[in-house]
């Protein structure tokens, strides 16, 4: 049943990219009243001001999405696409009723005004609102374009609004084109392979996932076929008076052993004399205002937050109108004068003392050498929040406030003692730094600074009594793998994905079983995955592809270009690859069968079994009654541990067992909120939760 | 053909692409084990690098099989 359409008379439809950010915008152009309007459902403001009647609506990010016209998922190459309404195919979608809603209140509208994030994703959101639920954009047409939700910024956008410009569009949605046609013809040219194979299809690759894929894989055959190679740290402890002093041999590691004992040798029963003493100071220059790459990995570093976690909660904080847009390549902060920001931001007691001894000096920004035509650097707007945040998000804005007030603190300078000890012919150093003077680092304290200390009072000429040389054997050690930060530097350093790509893509290497754990390791589905692609498809992993895609559609984004000419060779790229990998299904099927059953597997283990202690805890569906249970993969020696499941729901594995119980936990995902719960039926701590309720009554 | 010591396809000596790079960086670490000892025994540096922490599994998986005598050369 469609809601009576309103009669508003004439006014400005005002398309926004999510509903806060569509009250906000309401806000900021009524001073703060505007008037709700419920159409169909959804919600939405009107409101009027000097500039005329407004209608303020929201998409809630996509509203549409790339789908092929076969509904066949065997089919493939698949090159005829169209733009669909998300989740059209399950009918009455929360993404249709939403689109007829606008499309009501687009009849009555004058015009349009594209009020959607400034950016590709932004842009192409609105742009097909416009084109596909707008009527094809026959009226004029605004773009609005601010970096943070506040009324002044609000204000100055709708002053400035500009004739709506295509190229933005047109590469954004050519993006999601391109990377719909490489993930849907390879995953279905992969499935199609394995489908004699066994049960388990659900294999995706894309143009971004491979060449990042392939990082991770590239390192661990780095980490597994490393060799440790032996080598000597020489240390030298010196005396006079009282004061000790423990100092390395010149050369860091002593390649030879022999070498290693001579300078023992040399050194036993002699005295050093005090060669050189140098005092040096150092500058450390304020860091550079926070893009999102710097964001992320920033919050891993020091809260412990996944990229793709700390993007969600950016982007609650920007739509909360606490800080400026996050999805920013920017080291820069915006011209404007950030002494209002600043003092707002000290009238919390937090940081009030900061904010005054910046507020002394003139303000001059440290700035990095990134920039972004879109927007600045992330920075708080100073603004209060209206609601109490969570934890999580009070963490991030601290970090995004401190880093920012550290851009305007004074440089850390340092004091760089190095002393150098004779011993004969050998060399002894002792290096120490202390913190002179804190500047920014009092601001940023998350970057621990050493106390200051003082350097060991000797001076050149000085001769120590050499208490004892001793060598340690060591070995050389592999790389690190990666962690979620490392591999988003890694893709930004050499142009995988782009900054708002980059994290969901780690995150579904991850959902698909590819890599596992908090240090980033390959799994044998990873492995296979990677090795085949370079087989039969090696432009799929390759850092080029995913490179000159990106730099094509930065080309068409800047200047414009050719959309059907991309196009072209995007189908021709894609004919080429899926031919090869028609004519080696068998080949291919044969190189990844094993793996993909192992993975089948591993996919649905829980966890070790605490009842026999050699079997592995997992899902499995009755051949009988099609409902699932947790077994032990023991069964057949014995083992009877067994526990039913909530039927339904997607089952997601928790990283660690039942703290009372050590059985398994999951995450039952379904509705708004995952449940969590400890399959053992008898966990100590239900049978707490049980017994707590009877106790609970009586004292009510 | 598969590789001697896994189930990937064999490319040179019997052993798969990471597993005749594990024997090249292996017979690469003796020559700087030889200099750094000033004389080591094959045998005796296969044990210790086994033993090393840091040794990449392929690598001890080369030195297992190397320790039983079938010659990966």
């Amino acid at each position: 049943m469609s809601s009576p359409k309103p009669n508003l008379g004439a006014y400005s439809l005002v398309i926004c990219e999510k509903p806060d950010a569509a009250r906000r915008v309401a806000e900021a152009l009524s001073d703060g009243h505007p008037r709700p309007l419920i159409v169909g459902g959804m919600q939405a403001f009107q409101l009027e001001n000097a500039s005329g009647r407004y209608v303020v609506c929201a998409a809630s990010g996509h509203l549409y999405g790339v789908s092929d016209t076969i509904a066949n998922r065997r089919v493939y190459p698949v090159f005829d696409v169209e733009w669909f309404p998300l989740d059209s195919a399950k009918g009455g979608s929360r993404a249709e009723r939403r689109i007829r809603a606008i499309q009501d209140l687009c009849e009555g509208a004058t015009s349009l005004v594209n009020a959607c994030d400034f950016d590709s994703e932004g842009e192409t959101i609105g742009n097909n609102i416009l084109r596909y639920a707008c009527n094809g954009r026959k009226r004029p047409t605004l773009r609005t374009k601010f970096s943070a939700l506040t009324k002044d910024e609000i204000g100055r956008a709708f002053r400035e609004a500009e004739d709506d410009a295509e190229n933005l569009a047109v590469a954004g949605r050519l993006r999601h084109v391109a990377d719909f046609l490489w993930g849907v013809n390879l995953s279905r040219a992969l499935a199609e392979s394995l489908r004699t194979a066994n049960g388990y299809r659900k294999i995706s690759v894309g143009r971004v996932q491979g060449p990042t894929l392939a990082f991770v894989l590239e390192r661990e055959i780095h980490i597994q076929t490393f060799v440790p190679i032996p080598y000597w740290v020489v240390t030298g402890v010196f005396r006079k008076d009282e004061a000790v002093l423990e100092a390395r041999y010149s050369v860091r590691k002593v390649q030879t052993k022999i070498e290693a004992e001579r300078v023992q040798g040399v050194c036993a029963g002699k005295t050093g004399l005090v060669s050189r003493v140098a005092r040096q100071m150092s500058h450390r220059p304020p860091p550079a205002p926070l893009n999102l790459g710097d964001l992320q990995r920033e919050s891993y570093r020091l809260l412990g937050f996944a990229p793709s976690r700390t993007l969600q909660i950016a982007e609650r904080l920007y739509l909360g109108a606490l800080i400026s847009y996050p999805r920013t390549n920017s080291q820069r902060l915006p011209k404007m004068d950030h002494s209002l920001v600043l003092q707002k931001i000290g009238r919390s007691g937090e940081y009030g003392l900061v904010v005054s001894g910046l507020l002394s000096r003139a303000l001059r920004p440290r700035e990095g050498p990134a920039s972004d035509s879109a927007h600045p650097a992330i920075h708080p707007t100073g603004e209060i929040p209206r609601k109490q945040l969570s934890r999580e998000e009070k963490l991030v804005l601290g970090l995004v406030t401190r880093r920012y007030l550290a851009c305007f603190a004074e440089e850390a300078l340092d004091e760089m003692v190095s002393i150098t000890i004779a011993v004969g012919s050998c060399e002894f150093d002792w290096v120490g730094r202390r913190v002179v003077s804190p500047g920014w680092l009092r601001v940023y304290s998350a970057d621990k600074f050493e106390a200051a200390g003082s350097s060991p009072g000797l001076k050149e000429g000085d001769v120590l009594v050499v208490d004892k040389v001793s060598s340690e054997e060591k070995f050389g050690s592999p790389p690190s793998r990666y962690n979620q930060s490392s591999l988003l530097e890694k893709m930004e350093r050499k142009r995988v994905g782009t900054k708002a790509t980059r994290a969901d893509i780690i995150s579904t290497l991850l959902e698909r079983g590819y890599v596992t754990g908090e240090s980033l390791t390959p799994t044998s589905l990873g492995f296979s995955l990677i090795e085949t692609m370079k087989e039969y498809c090696p432009e799929i992993v390759s850092v080029q592809l995913t490179r000159d895609t990106e730099r094509r559609l930065e080309s068409i984004e800047r200047d414009g270009g050719d959309a059907s000419e991309f196009l072209e060779e995007l189908f021709e790229s894609l004919s080429k690859v899926l031919g090869t990998m028609r004519d080696h299904e068998p080949e291919i099927a044969d190189r990844m069968r094993s793996s993909v059953g192992d993975a089948a597997v591993a996919r649905t283990v829980l966890g070790s079994c605490p009842v026999c202690g050699v079997g592995k805890l997992r899902v499995i569906r009755s051949s009988k009654t099609g409902k699932r249970f947790v077994g032990c993969t023991n069964y057949p020696a014995g083992c009877r541990a067994s526990a039913p499941l909530p039927q339904r729901g997607k089952l997601r594995n928790a990283a660690r067992p039942c703290r009372y119980c050590r059985w398994p936990v999951v995450y039952v995902v379904r509705g708004r909120r995952p449940w969590r719960l400890c399959v053992n039926l008898k966990c100590p701590q239900k049978a707490q939760n049980t017994n707590e309720v009877p106790n609970l009554r009586k004292a009510s | 053909m598969k590789c001697r010591i896994c189930e990937r396809p064999a490319k040179k000596r019997g052993l798969c692409a990471y597993h005749a790079r594990a024997l090249a960086a292996l017979k690469r670490g003796y020559d700087a084990w030889n200099k750094a000892y000033s004389g080591v025994s094959w045998k005796g540096y296969l044990k210790r690098v086994k033993d090393a922490e840091g040794t990449g599994r392929w690598v001890k998986e080369v030195i297992t099989v190397e320790e039983s005598g079938a010659s990966l050369d």
